[in-house]
């Protein structure tokens, strides 16, 4: 994506340095929750047998790149290598086709998850409530920045593949999606 | 300069048979290069709609093994759309009416793309 496209996006929804910075400050604290946070996350879509489907067999090695990507999601640098790889993993995801639904729903857990578990470290003292207000919020917004990357990712590998089977030029066919 | 070439060949085309009621040059993105269709008309449906068909034309003729594609026609109760490739980069589409003697339509199109390539 372009990268004026992204600052657009961060303009917008608020991540800054100062996000990056809350996050990183409580990243050690968010490591350690990103294991039981992708256990979480994997018996979710194990207890559907639509999901489900796209993980029997794999489960071992999803959650290994799942508590990678949550430990980069933590520890940054939130730069754009970091963006760039967000974008790789949405076009990996189109390639092995999950369904979209699945990205955003998982992305729906994952915010919600976060934001409890923190929750949770502020309740036993762990992080000041200072911490954890500064915390969820950068998070939350790094996981719709995530979360517009992946969804752009699939937007334009559709339109690829679509070109591909109808011949259309891409230009095209968002002229098409102009007319209605 | 190239705009008023187009539109030149156009007119001479629909001038060339009573059965042609409009026709317009469109680029293969489907924006409209030059026209001569009724106001009604929206130029910017009729430019994309073309250029769609003809794509998805060209690949059902290679996908069903038929050779490359001459031209894509469409037959309502209120006459024909013709659509026909002018050169790589352009179509040509042209409205008849119902009536009209498709044999004499098609040459004159082929030359009008013919003419229009050179142009284009």
């Amino acid at each position: 994506m372009n990268p004026s496209n992204i600052s657009l996006f961060q303009h917008v929804n608020g991540f800054s340095p100062a996000d990056s910075a809350a996050v990183l400050a409580v990243s050690s604290i968010l490591v350690s929750m990103a294991p039981q946070l992708t256990d979480k996350f994997y018996d979710q879509l194990l207890s559907h047998p639509e999901t489900r489907q796209h993980i029997d067999g794999r489960l071992d090695m999803l959650k290994g790149t799942h508590i990678q990507w949550m430990s980069q999601l933590f520890t940054g640098p939130h730069d754009e290598a970091f963006f760039a790889r967000q974008e790789v993993i949405g076009v990996v995801h189109v390639k092995v086709k999950i369904p979209p639904l699945f990205v955003s729903s998982s992305m729906s857990f994952l915010r919600h998850e976060v934001v409890s578990m923190l929750h949770t470290k502020t309740e036993i003292g762990e992080l000041s409530h200072e911490q954890f207000e500064a915390a969820s919020a950068a998070i939350l917004r790094l996981l719709d920045i995530c979360q517009m990357l992946i969804d752009t990712a699939y937007e334009t590998e559709r339109l690829r593949l679509l070109s591909e089977a109808t011949g259309m030029k891409v230009a095209l066919i968002e002229n098409l999606i102009a007319l209605s | 300069m190239r705009a008023d070439m187009l539109t030149s060949i156009l007119s001479e085309l629909n001038g060339s048979s009573a059965d042609i009621e409009a026709s317009a040059i469109v680029s293969t993105d489907g924006l409209m290069m030059a026209a001569l269709l009724p106001s009604s008309m929206d130029e910017d449906r009729v430019g994309a709609m073309s250029a769609a068909l003809l794509s998805l034309g060209d690949r059902t003729a290679k996908e069903l093994a038929r050779g490359g594609l001459e031209q894509v026609l469409i037959k309502g109760d209120k006459g024909y759309i013709l659509m026909t490739h002018a050169g790589e980069d352009a179509v040509l589409t042209v409205l008849a009416k119902p009536q009209a003697k498709l044999g004499l339509i098609f040459l004159d199109v082929k030359r009008a793309a013919e003419s229009i390539s050179k142009v284009i």
